[in-house]
C-alpha cells in the first residue's frame, strides 16, 4: 500500500474531518478538575480539564458563571474540534454542570484552614516593610518575565539599593524546595533587608506551588521580611497570604518595596525648603525681641532712672529749704509783732509821758491800801528817781482818808 | 550714718519726703522745726552721696562694655 505524504494542513484537514464525523467525539461528555482558567475580552472562556493523569483543552463560546473556578470539578458535554492553525485540538463546550470542589481545590482549601487557625496571616505577625531598605534578595527565576519587570521599576524608582538574585525554579517539583532554600539562604547570611518572592503569570497548575504548605511554613519563620508578587492581579495563593505583604505583580512588588528617589528628592527639597523658612521666621522673631529688649533696656537705662531720682531728690531738698525758711520768717514776723505790741505797752512810754511809777520796798504801789501814813516810797518819772514820805492818805471818792 | 547707709536709697527719700510734707506745717514749734530741717540735710546728703556714687557706677559700666563691644 502505497502511502501518501500529506502536507501538514491536509493532514490537520483530514484529522478535523474525522473527528467530526465521528458520532462519539462529536458528542462527547467529559468529568475533570478545571485549571488553566482564562476569560478572554471577546467572549470566550479558555480552560483545561484534568485528571491524575493526563488534561485536555476546553473552549466556551460565551461567558461563564461565577462558580466557574479554578479547582473545581466540571462535567461538560460538547464536540472535540480541531484548531487547524496549530493542530491542537480542544472540547467546544455545548453545556456545562459543576460537580463539586475538585482535589487541588479541597487540598488548597485544608493547607489554608490548618495555616489561618494557627495564625500565619495574622495581622500581628506580619514584619515591617523597611522604607529604605539596603539590599533586597530577589527570590526567581532569572530566565522568567518577573526579574526584569523588578529589576527595572527598581532601578528606576530607587537605584541605590543594592539586588541580590536566587535564581529558582519557579514551577515545577523542584519549584518549593528551591523557594525555601534561597529563603533559608537570605536568613542564615542576613544579606539582604528584605525579601521579594515572585514569578510572572502562568497556568494554575504552575502557579500551585506557592500554595505549598512547607513553603508557607519558611515564609512564616523568615526573620526577614517577604513580599510575595505570584502571577497576575487576580491570583492569589497562599505565600501571598502568610507573606508580610502582597503584590499584585512582580512590578508591584518593586514598586512597594522601594521608594520613589525623585519623590524623595522632592520632599528633601520640600523640607529644606521649610526648614529654610522656619529659620528665618525664627531669627526674625529673635531680632524683633531684641529690638524690643533693647529699647526696654534704654528705658530702664540706670542713668534714667538716677537722674529721675536726683530729680526727685532736688526738689525734696527746695521743698526743705522753702520751708525751714518760710517756719523761720514766719516765726520772725510773729516775734516782730509781739515786740511791736510789747513795746506799746511799755511803762516806760507811759513814764515819758509825765506819769510816775511808785514802789514801796520794791514793790510797786497800785493801790493805798498798801501804804500807811510815815512810809517812804520810792517815784520814778522818766529821768531818774526820788523818795518821799506819806504825810497825807486819800481815796478817790472821799479824797481823804 | 551707718545706719542710714544700710538703708536703701527708696527709703532715704520716703523719710526725707516725709520730713518735708511735716514741715509744711506752719504751725510747727520752731526748735522741733529746726530738729526736722537738720534731719532733713543729713538724709539729703546720704541720698546725693547714695546716687553720685551709683552714677560713677553706671558710668564705669558703660565704658566697661563701650570697651567690649
Amino acid at each position: 500500500m502505497k502511502i501518501k505524504t500529506f502536507k501538514v494542513s491536509e493532514l490537520n484537514n483530514y484529522i478535523s474531518k474525522t473527528l467530526m464525523s465521528n458520532p462519539i467525539l462529536h458528542n462527547v461528555k467529559v468529568e475533570g478538575e478545571i485549571f488553566n482558567f482564562k476569560r478572554t475580552g471577546y467572549g470566550y472562556t479558555f480552560f483545561s480539564l484534568k485528571d491524575e493523569q493526563s488534561k485536555i483543552n476546553c473552549i466556551i463560546h460565551e461567558e461563564v458563571s461565577s462558580e466557574f473556578k479554578e479547582g473545581i470539578s466540571m462535567l461538560v458535554k460538547g464536540k472535540l474540534n480541531l484548531y487547524e492553525k496549530n493542530g491542537t485540538y480542544s472540547i467546544l463546550v455545548d453545556h456545562y454542570t459543576v460537580i463539586g470542589n475538585g482535589q487541588h481545590y479541597h487540598e488548597y482549601m485544608k493547607i489554608k484552614e490548618e495555616l489561618e487557625e494557627k495564625g500565619y496571616f495574622d495581622k500581628k505577625y506580619k514584619k515591617p516593610i523597611p522604607l529604605f531598605p539596603k539590599k533586597i534578595g530577589l527570590i526567581t527565576s532569572v530566565s522568567g518575565a518577573a526579574v526584569e519587570d523588578v529589576i527595572h521599576v527598581i532601578e528606576k524608582r530607587y537605584p541605590l539599593v543594592c539586588l541580590s538574585i536566587f535564581d529558582i525554579k519557579v514551577q515545577g517539583k523542584d519549584a518549593v524546595e528551591n523557594m525555601i532554600e534561597a529563603i533559608c539562604y537570605f536568613n542564615e547570611t542576613q544579606s539582604c533587608d528584605l525579601i521579594i518572592l515572585t514569578r510572572g503569570g502562568g497556568s494554575y497548575d504552575e502557579l500551585s506551588v506557592f500554595n505549598d504548605r512547607a513553603l508557607a511554613e519558611e515564609i512564616f519563620k523568615s526573620d526577614i521580611p517577604i513580599i510575595s508578587a505570584v502571577g497576575h492581579e487576580n491570583d492569589y495563593f497562599i505565600s501571598d497570604m502568610v507573606a508580610d505583604q502582597r503584590a499584585a505583580t512582580p512590578s508591584a512588588a518593586a514598586q512597594i518595596c522601594v521608594p520613589d528617589i525623585r519623590m524623595l528628592y522632592r520632599q528633601i527639597e520640600d523640607q529644606i525648603k521649610d526648614i529654610q523658612m522656619f529659620f528665618e521666621e525664627k531669627l526674625t522673631s529673635l531680632e524683633s525681641d531684641l529690638r524690643y529688649y533693647d529699647r526696654f533696656l534704654s528705658i530702664l537705662e540706670p542713668s534714667v532712672q538716677l537722674n529721675y531720682k536726683k530729680h526727685f531728690l532736688q526738689n525734696l531738698y527746695k521743698n526743705l529749704e522753702q520751708s525751714i525758711k518760710k517756719i523761720t520768717e514766719e516765726k520772725a514776723k510773729q516775734s516782730d509783732v509781739c515786740f511791736i505790741q510789747l513795746e506799746a505797752l511799755s511803762p516806760v512810754r507811759i513814764i515819758n509821758r509825765g506819769y510816775a511809777s511808785v514802789e514801796k520796798e520794791g514793790k510797786i504801789l497800785s493801790t493805798i491800801k498798801d501804804v500807811d501814813l510815815g512810809d517812804v516810797i520810792k517815784t520814778g518819772i522818766s529821768d531818774g528817781y526820788f523818795t518821799s514820805k506819806i504825810i497825807e492818805i486819800y481815796d478817790i471818792e472821799d479824797e481823804h482818808v | 550714718m551707718n545706719k542710714e547707709n544700710e538703708n536703701n536709697l527708696e527709703d532715704l527719700l520716703s523719710r526725707l519726703e516725709t520730713i518735708v510734707k511735716e514741715m509744711s506745717d506752719e504751725t510747727l514749734h520752731l526748735n522741733v522745726a529746726l530738729e526736722k530741717y537738720e534731719e532733713g540735710i543729713r538724709l539729703y546728703r546720704i541720698c546725693r552721696k547714695i546716687l553720685d556714687e551709683t552714677a560713677l557706677k553706671v558710668e564705669l559700666i558703660k565704658k566697661e562694655n563701650e570697651m567690649e563691644s
